[in-house]
């Protein structure tokens, strides 16, 4: 049963809220830095595909054929 | 006192310490406990909380910091978007819960010799294999579409995404998953719960990765069309959110031919008709030109019934596996009192199995031990 006589235990060394966000915000500032250095390696595009509802058909996002109503088979096609 | 539920001698509390009913509710009710979930008894079962479903080694503590780590990377990924990078604000998303990932199973300090199997299982092969995975899909897109030209749905092409594919996938996660079922100090049902879930998660960042790879030669690195969003969400967020849950489920009820109240057949059908469901009612939606906001709803909705199916299998497989375990003074981890206690804290009712640092870690030999009913 609860022992009342004895103070709550102080809680044991962890990453706290800073360290996990510090974490978090370092790895998504290189994700970023990755994205806009393979962007700009590509260079400037023909066309812009309608992809936000061609990513959105992906199944479950995991396996991501570019595919939407309407379009051929393949996905990304130029207007 | 005599607890009201097993029957034996405990020490006085809320909770019995040996099978874990609570002691204030009689019957049925009191020993399910539906409203104390047993691996973080400060919410319910049937609560569809992300991290004390997929990660339930985590307090009260940890779980508030983990949230806002998560709600951290969130805002990172909404500040991208808002710049336009939308590309890069799709790769921060999918980055964000496999980050977290990482750094649940680093702090547990699982034992130094299982750690390069564990994290080769758990986040390479996934890593490896989503990545394939994800290319032969695209390949197969080039040839196969759930939709028709005029935007109807295409059966042969619907049986192979909303189908064929996912029940692939939850096979190789799942045997991915359930490869680590006999190593040494996993013992536990909520050890197959982390591996499932981190599986899930790299297996998804890696078909994430092909994607990106794919959309980047496509869309300029700054793009000015909010619609971005949608996408990011479902496919950063969401659609990691349902692989983990449902390899956790589905790795929950192989992980010790778990006897509940949901079979273990029962359970494995849950999940793989909830990725099932997920994908069909994307494609629905999408075929009959309604807004992406109700596939996201759509989407959102699976996602929480998965999680809520993990949830019920960690409690009630935490309340039947409770070892037989002596009484020691020991200090509660979640609500922090010191107490006298065997499987279960007396006190909120937190099971001892469920404590930080106990993934991966020496522990007592599991037996099988006190009865909840």
């Amino acid at each position: 049963m609860a022992n009342p006589a004895m103070p709550k235990a102080p809680a044991p060394k962890r990453l706290g809220a800073v360290a996990l966000s510090t974490i978090v915000a370092v790895a998504l500032a290189l994700s970023t830095v990755l994205a806009v250095a393979a962007g700009s390696l590509a260079g400037p595009r023909a066309f812009a595909p309608d992809l936000p509802a061609e990513l959105l058909a992906a199944p479950s996002g995991d396996v991501a054929p570019l595919i939407s109503p309407g379009a051929p088979p393949g996905g990304i096609t130029p207007p | 006192m005599t607890c009201r539920n097993c029957g034996l001698e405990v020490p006085s509390g809320q909770f019995c310490t040996r099978c874990g009913a609570h002691q204030g509710i009689g019957g049925d009710a009191g020993a399910r406990r539906g409203h104390r979930f047993a691996a973080n008894p400060d919410e319910a079962v049937d609560y569809p909380g992300l991290f004390s479903s997929l990660f339930p080694h985590l307090d009260s503590r940890q779980l508030n910091s983990y949230r806002l780590a998560f709600v951290v990377g969130l805002g990172i990924v909404v500040g991208l978007f808002m710049l336009g990078l939308a590309t890069s604000a799709f790769l921060a998303a999918a980055t964000v819960l496999p980050v977290l990932a990482v750094v649940f199973v680093l702090e547990q300090r699982p034992v130094r010799a299982e750690l390069p199997r564990l994290l080769g299982t758990m986040v390479a092969a996934p890593l490896a294999l989503g990545a394939f995975v994800g290319l032969l899909v695209s390949i197969v897109s080039a040839g196969i579409s759930p939709f028709r030209g005029d935007g109807g749905l295409d059966p042969g092409g619907l049986i192979t995404f909303a189908l064929a594919i996912p029940l692939a996938v939850e096979a190789i996660k799942a045997a991915l998953a359930l490869s680590l079922r006999k190593r040494p100090y996993l013992g536990e049902t909520i050890d197959g719960v982390v591996i499932g879930s981190v599986v899930g998660l790299f297996f998804t960042y890696g078909a994430a990765l092909i994607l990106f790879a794919r959309i980047v030669p496509t869309v300029d690195v700054v793009v000015d069309d909010t619609r971005w969003l949608f996408p990011i969400i479902s496919a950063g967020i969401l659609g990691p959110i349902l692989h983990a849950a449902s390899t956790a489920a589905i790795s929950a009820s192989l992980w010790r031919g778990y006897r509940g109240d949901i079979s273990p057949a029962l359970a494995v059908v849950l999940a793989l008709g909830g990725h099932v469901t997920f994908v069909i009612g994307t494609a629905v939606v999408l075929s009959s030109g309604r807004s992406p906001l109700v596939v996201l709803i759509w989407q959102a909705v699976v996602v929480a019934a998965e999680l809520i199916l993990v949830r019920r299998l960690v409690h009630r497989s935490l309340m039947e596996e409770a070892a037989a375990v002596p009484l020691a003074p020991t200090t509660c981890p979640n609500c922090r009192l010191a107490v006298d206690a065997a499987s279960f804290c007396p006190n909120c009712g937190l099971a001892m199995v469920a404590v930080p640092d106990s993934f991966g870690t020496e522990r007592a030999p599991v037996t099988e031990g006190a009865s909840s009913g």
